[in-house]
């Protein structure tokens, strides 16, 4: 090169180093500033979802506790009336099945808005009473293998949710018949699986008209107990649902 | 120097490294992300052509040409993909960088010939694609960035393809200085592709094995 050309690249050169300079201290800032973003986020939604829950077990405690037992005294009373009249009779027995469906109506509920089950005997016995009331109402087999049980109460809340939304997702879109459910620790890890063989859906499709409520929900959970969500799924495949989240009782 | 023949080479492919972390995780790759490693396959295969026309022709001009055009349009599928963008203003784009490269390689200029004019064009196109897929993803992941393939890709793609359009602006110029010095500027290029192509092999080393979900923004 002439000597006056090479002077001519050298400033080209160091104002291209200058600019990918400047793209370097970008993404610097772009990678700290996310972090800053993401944990603040989390903090928020993991607060929101404490206050949410707390209120739903207070509604819950309340209609069990106020509503349940003004229910089972009328119920009682109805129990001791005694007529002659036919008519009187029908009447009365009319009433009881009323009160019946009413309570067993409000234990559904109660139940859905925040099982005692869930924190009077762990997560296991809530997903086993849950599956239950499932297959009850529906013709799905539910097959349960879960013997886990999570310490904090928070967090067994979310697990509880994350299965429930899934089973919610199952009854009301899926048209599945057989549904699995295992929940497992391995050393570092809580893993949740839910299967089901029912129809399935365009998950490109569904993520593009932006996810839906639910999932999203499940997603959002699934952050606060800083796990990652998978979900395989393809139409006419069945839904697989698989949560992996860090086991935070084993290692602090 | 650095301008040997061996150099060039090297460099060159060096897109081996991403066809290769490709190659191995091809069977958990999803769909999402075919279109960049198609890419990089029609890159290495591209490379290869050159090589073989260098050396019977002493010109790849020719395949340089169609394979711009090849690579423009499946990055913009992939930026679709990637929901960077929707599908109409990706079909309309698709098609105006069509005009652009009929204009400036059958019109104005041949395909026998070293053009400029779409060449700056879809750099140009890349690298804004490239800044609003960086903004959504920054705005939108929760998880690391530094193991978030798209903004990986993304920041590579801002890297080359600045480079690129500068050089080729530069070129449009034809300010007549010798061959030795444009070798040189070219050179730059060459750095950048080479530090590209170790981001895009380590980025998709990064896409999550299995299918994890709303991960796209
Ligand atoms: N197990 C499943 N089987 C079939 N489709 C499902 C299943 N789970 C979710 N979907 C689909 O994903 C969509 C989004 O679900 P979700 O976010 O829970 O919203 P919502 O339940 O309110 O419709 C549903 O509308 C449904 O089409
Ligand atoms: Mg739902």
């Amino acid at each position: 090169m002439h000597p006056n050309e090479t002077r001519i690249f050298l400033a080209i050169l160091t104002g291209v180093l200058v600019i990918i300079f400047l793209i370097g201290v970008f993404i610097i800032s772009a990678i700290y500033h996310q972090k800053q973003n993401a944990q603040l986020k989390l903090a928020q939604l993991s607060v929101q979802l404490k206050a949410l829950e707390r209120e739903r077990a207070r509604i819950a405690a309340d209609l069990h506790d106020d509503l349940g037992s003004s229910l089972a005294a009328i119920r009682l009373q109805i129990k001791h009336l005694k007529t002659n009249n036919q008519n009187d009779a029908a009447i009365i027995d009319e009433a009881k099945s009323y009160i019946d469906e009413a309570i067993q109506k409000l234990s559904y509920v109660s139940f859905n808005m925040m099982p005692l089950i869930l924190q009077r005997n762990g997560l296991s016995d809530a997903i086993k009473e849950l599956t239950e009331m499932i297959e009850l109402t529906t013709a799905i087999k539910i097959k349960c293998d879960c013997t886990v049980d999570i310490g904090d109460n928070d967090r067994r809340i979310h697990f509880y949710r994350i299965i429930q939304e899934v089973l919610n997702n199952i009854v009301k879109h899926s048209k599945a018949t057989a549904v699995n459910i295992s929940v497992s620790r391995n050393e570092r890890y809580i893993l949740v699986d839910i299967t089901d063989n029912g129809i399935g859906f365009d998950k490109d499709r569904i993520i593009k008209n932006s996810i839906g409520r639910g999932l999203k929900n499940i997603k959002s959970r699934v952050e606060v107990l800083k796990g990652k969500s998978y979900l395989s799924t393809g139409i006419n495949k069945g839904v697989h649902y698989s949560f992996e989240i860090p086991d935070t009782e084993h290692n602090g | 120097m650095l301008n040997s023949f061996a150099f060039d080479l090297v460099v060159s492919f060096s897109i081996i490294l991403p066809a290769i972390t490709g190659l191995i995780k091809l069977n958990q790759v999803r769909w999402n992300y075919l279109p960049f490693i198609l890419l990089i396959w029609i890159g290495l295969f591209n490379e290869v052509i050159s090589t073989i026309f260098i050396f019977s022709t002493h010109s790849n001009t020719i395949n340089s040409n169609i394979y711009v055009l090849i690579e423009y349009s499946l990055l913009l599928f992939q930026f679709y993909k990637w929901n960077g963008i929707e599908r109409k203003k990706c079909c309309y784009l698709i098609l105006l960088g069509i005009v652009v490269w009929i204009i400036d390689n059958v019109i104005l200029n041949s395909v026998w010939t070293n053009n400029s004019i779409f060449r700056i064009f879809y750099s140009f196109a890349i690298i804004f694609l490239s800044i609003n897929q960086i903004s959504k993803v920054i705005i939108n992941e929760r998880m690391s960035l530094l193991k978030n393939t798209i903004f990986l890709i993304c920041i590579a793609f801002l890297i080359y393809y600045g480079c690129k359009a500068f050089i080729e602006i530069f070129n449009a110029f034809h300010l007549g200085f010798s061959n030795a010095f444009n070798r040189n500027i070219f050179m730059i290029l060459y750095f950048a592709n080479l530090f590209s192509n170790v981001i895009y092999a380590y980025a998709i080393l990064c896409i999550p094995t299995k299918q994890e979900f709303s991960l796209l923004y």
